[in-house]
């Protein structure tokens, strides 16, 4: 992975995390949310958010120049930006539905049927997807733009040394 | 693992990464200013990499700590809220002005003219953001 992908990946999760928490928090029930995951369920999809957008900020910046000379145009990574935001969210909420699946096989009673279960997680995962994709596609425009920001930002900080 | 002793790891990491970027910042500044020329765009793209990975760990334990108060979290009208409310604008604020220090730290790698001047002021700005964070930090666990 390159030393590119690792920043703008973890930047975007970052942001996402934090976006969340000042969402959410000021609402008053976050301790609440939380309380009710486990730990390891917690921490599994963090890892999956951070995985997932590691992948697709990778698969977005293959092949295009964003530092030195010959850059990419705004228009084409805008256009990456959409398509990679749109698969990273379908991902993410794959993984997400997967992840409290398995929580919630682990700690139901014997007398849950696994049939059914598995039932409502395909169900939640398919109409998940499709608000992941349009979350995910927007996202991935905000953060495309917070992304050229900070390029222009650091051109001006590179020639200024 | 029961949930104390999940609580007490979750908070050790999320230390033990704080501690690594702020240390980390404080000694890429420092080299900027007194250490060797030649070596400082490679020891800083070394803190870019590490960087990163602590700031992700921080922000998933950081999470992880919220989640281990569960329900008694104090209330955002709180004094402990505000703080907390506080921390979070300013780690949004420094994770927004590390991704152009990591850009340009990358691009001034890539090129042979020493970046001494604009890499003493980008570090110094992070270390700056970061003792402000741990002071808010410091405050929520003990204040």
């Amino acid at each position: 992975m390159s030393g590119l992908t690792w920043a703008l990946g973890t930047f975007h999760t970052t942001v996402i995390g934090i976006a969340l928490l000042l969402l959410v928090y000021p609402g008053g029930s976050l301790g609440t949310t939380l309380g009710a995951l486990s730990t390891i369920t917690g921490l599994a999809l963090f890892v999956a958010l951070w995985t997932t957008t590691l992948f697709c900020t990778g698969r977005a910046i293959r092949g295009v120049r964003l530092l030195g000379g010959d850059r990419a145009s705004t228009g084409a990574f805008y256009r990456r930006a959409l398509r990679w935001g749109a698969v990273n969210g379908v991902l993410f909420a794959i993984a997400l539905v997967a992840i409290l699946a398995a929580n919630a096989l682990a700690v139901a009673e014997p007398s849950v049927g696994i049939g059914t279960m598995l039932a409502i997680a395909g169900f939640q995962g398919t109409f998940g997807s499709l608000f992941g994709l349009a979350i995910g596609a927007v996202a991935g425009l905000v953060l495309a733009t917070l992304d050229l920001a900070a390029l222009r930002l650091a051109r001006s900080l590179a020639s200024a040394g | 693992m029961d949930h104390q002793q999940a609580a007490l790891a979750i908070r050790y990491v999320h230390v033990a990464a704080m501690a690594t970027v702020f240390g980390g910042a404080f000694l890429v500044t420092w080299i900027a200013w007194r250490g060797p020329a030649d070596r400082i765009a490679d020891i800083a793209i070394r803190y870019e990499q590490l960087f990163w990975g602590a700031a992700g760990v921080l922000v998933m334990t950081g999470v992880g700590n919220l989640g281990a108060l569960g329900p008694a979290l104090p209330a955002p009208g709180s004094a402990w809220g505000a703080t907390f409310l506080t921390k979070l604008l300013v780690v949004a604020l420094l994770v927004a002005i590390s991704l152009p220090r990591s850009l340009a730290v990358i691009d001034l790698a890539g090129g042979a003219r020493p970046a001494r001047r604009a890499l003493r002021t980008i570090y110094g700005v992070t270390t700056g953001a970061l003792a402000v964070v741990v002071a808010l930090a410091l405050q929520l666990a003990h204040g």
